[in-house]
């Protein structure tokens, strides 16, 4: 698991101060991974919504049947649509590329979430409960950067649970639906500055490292 | 509105051209066997120069890279032609919104100003340009389509030619790798019955594109106009399999 090896007590505290350093830097490059898989996720989206109105727009001018050339070629409303069905159907693949990018930053956050959990455990008879609480001016304690780790992995988990929610719920026979879902996609994008406050707490420690 | 176009696919396929073709072709009939041995030796089979097939192989694989260089133009004139749509639908659009608007501020103010009103019965400012571009575009399509079909004609011309050459009884030799000369004819009347087809929609299209009032009507025109529904999804397919067969890819 973690590459941490036992050490004397003030060695132990280096160790997961070592090893917090590592998961907040991985929190920093991932912030850059997240956020363009998320743009690249909403262009993709809004182009799944711009098919899904032309899909709309050619069933409902079928349906009303006000249109001469629709009456002139019966198969074109069949054709049309198995055209933008088709098309809809790689952009959906594009867009669950970009689900997957978004599965692997949770993935990483997890992990380090626990290596620096498991630091903390093998050397937690050392450092004792109060070293592990004692904040400076400039650094956060111990307790609070495993739980600001274990906050952020929560976060992306949650933001990653609701897209890949948004994606399952997607329908071609619910087009009134499709309007909504570049909004609804892009609701939670907002909580991500909870990751940036993070990041500018430890910005003194990871500067000292 | 929505944004056609803007994910369109972009195929640069580059034209190929008929010099690099034509040596390809002396070099695949086994005419200078010496300098083209390593490319094509093992596909071609040996007939003599003197042979008709010859010629009909020149003319199959030119014309295989026409239909490569005609299907290009093509899906270059669609683009532009996309774009005018648009355009169109847009000034179509825009206009019936304010129309509404001025219909509805008429309505609650209740004042006699009928120099707004009247825009629901005219056209919209340069939609006759626009309309007069798009007629371009669709005369720079039929002609390529007329093209296609003569491409067609002269391929089932040699593919009976050939067949009146061969006995009867024997089964039709592939001229180049695998596929026999009606092959390449059935081929290229089936890619040809699909761009007729489309050019046919487009044409409907054109004539009623600027007449249509209704919202979903115009957006079905811009998306069938985008999505060219005739032309179906094999059609890559069979340009290929021909290009390949011939030697170009």
């Amino acid at each position: 698991m973690s590459p941490v090896r036992k050490t004397t007590s003030a060695g132990g505290e280096e160790t997961i101060h070592k090893q917090l350093r590592r998961s907040f830097k991985m929190v920093g490059q991932q912030v850059t991974v997240w956020q363009e898989a998320s743009e690249r996720s909403v262009s993709v989206v809004q182009s799944l919504v711009n098919h899904a109105e032309q899909l709309q727009c050619c069933r409902r001018a079928a349906k009303d049947g006000c249109s001469d050339v629709l009456q002139r070629f019966p198969d074109l409303k069949d054709r049309l649509e198995f055209k933008l069905l088709g098309s809809m159907e790689v952009i959906l693949a594009r867009l669950k590329s970009q689900l997957l990018t978004m599965e692997g930053v949770c993935k990483k956050h997890t992990q380090h979430s626990a290596y620096s959990l498991n630091a903390y455990h093998i050397h937690y008879r050392e450092v004792g409960v109060a070293k592990g609480l004692v904040r400076s001016a400039t650094w956060p304690s111990i307790a609070d950067m495993l739980q600001w780790l274990a906050d952020v992995d929560l976060l992306y988990r949650r933001l990653y649970a609701e897209k890949q929610w948004l994606y399952d719920t997607i329908s071609y026979d619910n087009l009134d639906e499709f309007p909504s879902l570049v909004s609804r996609w892009k609701r939670n994008d907002g909580e991500l500055t909870a990751v940036k406050n993070v990041l500018a707490h430890v910005a003194f420690f990871m500067e000292d490292g | 509105m929505a944004n056609f176009g803007a994910d369109g696919d972009t195929r640069g396929r580059g034209k190929i051209s008929k010099k690099k073709k034509k040596i390809q072709v002396s070099e695949g009939s086994g005419e200078q066997a010496d300098t083209g041995c390593e490319l094509m030796a093992v596909h071609v089979p040996s007939k003599s120069p003197s042979t008709p097939l010859q010629g009909s192989a020149r003319i199959i694989k030119d014309h295989s890279a026409d239909w490569h260089n005609y299907i290009d133009k093509w899906d270059g004139l669609n683009d532009k032609g996309l774009a005018v749509v648009n355009r169109i639908v847009t000034a179509k659009l825009q206009a019936q919104e304010s129309s509404e608007v001025a219909f509805m501020t008429d309505k609650v103010t209740n004042m006699e100003t009928d120099s707004q009103g009247t825009t629901t019965t005219h056209m919209p400012d340069g939609m006759e340009e626009l309309c007069a571009e798009l007629t371009g575009i669709y005369y720079k399509m039929e002609k390529l389509v007329n093209k296609m079909a003569a491409i067609t004609k002269h391929l089932q011309g040699v593919s009976e030619m050939e067949k009146s050459l061969s006995r009867s009884d024997e089964d039709e030799q592939p001229i180049f790798q695998t596929w026999p000369v009606h092959l390449f004819w059935e081929t290229s009347s089936r890619l040809g019955d699909m761009y007729s087809k489309e050019l046919s929609l487009k044409k409907a299209i054109l004539g009623d594109v600027a007449h249509a009032s209704s919202r979903d009507v115009l957006m079905t025109y811009t998306s069938a106009w985008l999505h060219q529904p005739y032309i179906d999804n094999d059609a890559t397919i069979l340009l290929e399999s021909m290009l390949g067969e011939t030697g170009h890819r």
